[in-house]
């Protein structure tokens, strides 16, 4: 997969999970606060992205994965 | 017992298996259950079963280790679908699959099943105290 | 569905879509027995039931959950520590005779449970 399009997939995925619109999800903004998870809605997207793309991304590793660009990268690597 | 519930608030009655990833359980719907309405075994007492079931699992786990059971609360019932609600005297059995452990939360995935049909499917969040 | 597990105070419909419920929750309702023993604590799925039936109340038909889609326990709910609280019920149709349903029981500023549903008429 091209990272364009892996990028367009990881926002339209989030999107629909987590009800927003795509549009206010930009590479710079904070994961967390743009889908507003809180610890159970954590587990969700975790959950999501192992399903959709084969990625089990580890707890201790989420310090890491704080905007959407840093969760492009750590996903284009492993995918 | 596996479970602190008691009567008539107890929706499973039986625990078929269980070990550290899964739990099989079942339910015979008596007809004076509290969540019995027109016959029929009706949503919220599919999901307490499911609730029960997790718990089971949950209870399961502490109990082979010779520990005294957790009590465990549920934080989240998601993407809960019931496609029929199952006669009194249907004999239900239940898969609970865990799907995984994040920071104290546990995810597990539950499926219903009457003989060879899909009563409901349900995935379900919870912690278990001082967890 | 289960006898006086709770009373409706007042009911407050904007129109028959949306509106605010006024609860007690019965401390002697049969379900404290088992839930647990001297220790009540009122289950989150007759929750989840008490608020269907308020949306009844607003709607002023009969409906049925087809999906949860996601209901949130955020707070431990006692008929002794919660005697009394509000249900929001808001109903948005999506094809005819169907809506999500999105609701909360709550008091004041604080928020207990929240529940996102597919309901359908009955």
């Amino acid at each position: 997969m091209e990272k364009k399009e892996l990028i367009a997939k990881i926002n339209s995925v989030l999107a629909e999970e987590f009800e927003v619109e795509e549009s206010i999800i930009t590479p710079e903004a904070n994961i967390k606060k743009t889908l507003m998870l809180d610890s159970l809605s954590l587990v969700d997207m975790l959950v999501l992205i192992e399903s959709e793309f084969g990625v089990k991304i580890q707890p201790t590793e989420l310090v890491k994965v704080q905007t959407f660009e840093a969760l492009y990268d750590y996903l284009a690597e492993r995918v | 017992m596996l479970i602190p519930q008691r009567p008539p608030i107890v929706m499973v009655d039986v625990v078929w298996s269980a070990d550290e990833q899964s739990a099989d359980t079942g339910l015979t719907i008596q007809e004076d259950n509290i969540f019995v309405k027109d016959g029929l075994f009706r949503e919220p007492g599919l999901i307490e079963h499911i609730a029960q079931s997790a718990a089971a699992f949950a209870g399961y786990g502490t109990f082979v280790r010779g520990e005294e059971p957790k009590l465990g609360f549920i934080g989240e019932i998601k993407d809960c679908v019931f496609n029929l609600m199952p006669p009194v005297g249907s004999e239900l059995r239940t898969h609970i699959q865990l799907v995984t452990v994040i920071g104290g939360i546990r995810l597990i995935n539950a499926e219903v099943r009457l003989k060879d049909e899909l009563v409901a499917t349900c995935v379900m969040k919870f912690f278990l105290k001082d967890d | 569905m289960i006898n006086n597990y709770f009373t409706i105070l007042r009911s407050e419909a904007t129109d028959n879509l949306s509106g605010v419920v006024s609860i007690r929750l019965n401390a002697h309702s049969i379900v404290y027995e088992g839930h647990f023993p001297g220790e009540p604590v009122s289950p989150g799925v007759c929750n989840i039931e008490m608020i269907r039936e308020c949306a009844e109340a607003v709607h002023g038909h009969a409906l049925r959950i087809n999906r949860i889609k996601q209901c949130r326990l955020t707070t431990l709910v006692t008929p002794l520590n919660h005697s009394t609280a509000d249900v929001t019920i808001n109903l948005q149709e999506q094809e005819p005779n169907t809506y999500r349903l999105t609701a909360t029981l709550g008091k004041g500023e604080e928020t207990y449970l929240t529940l996102k549903a597919d309901v359908a008429d009955e």
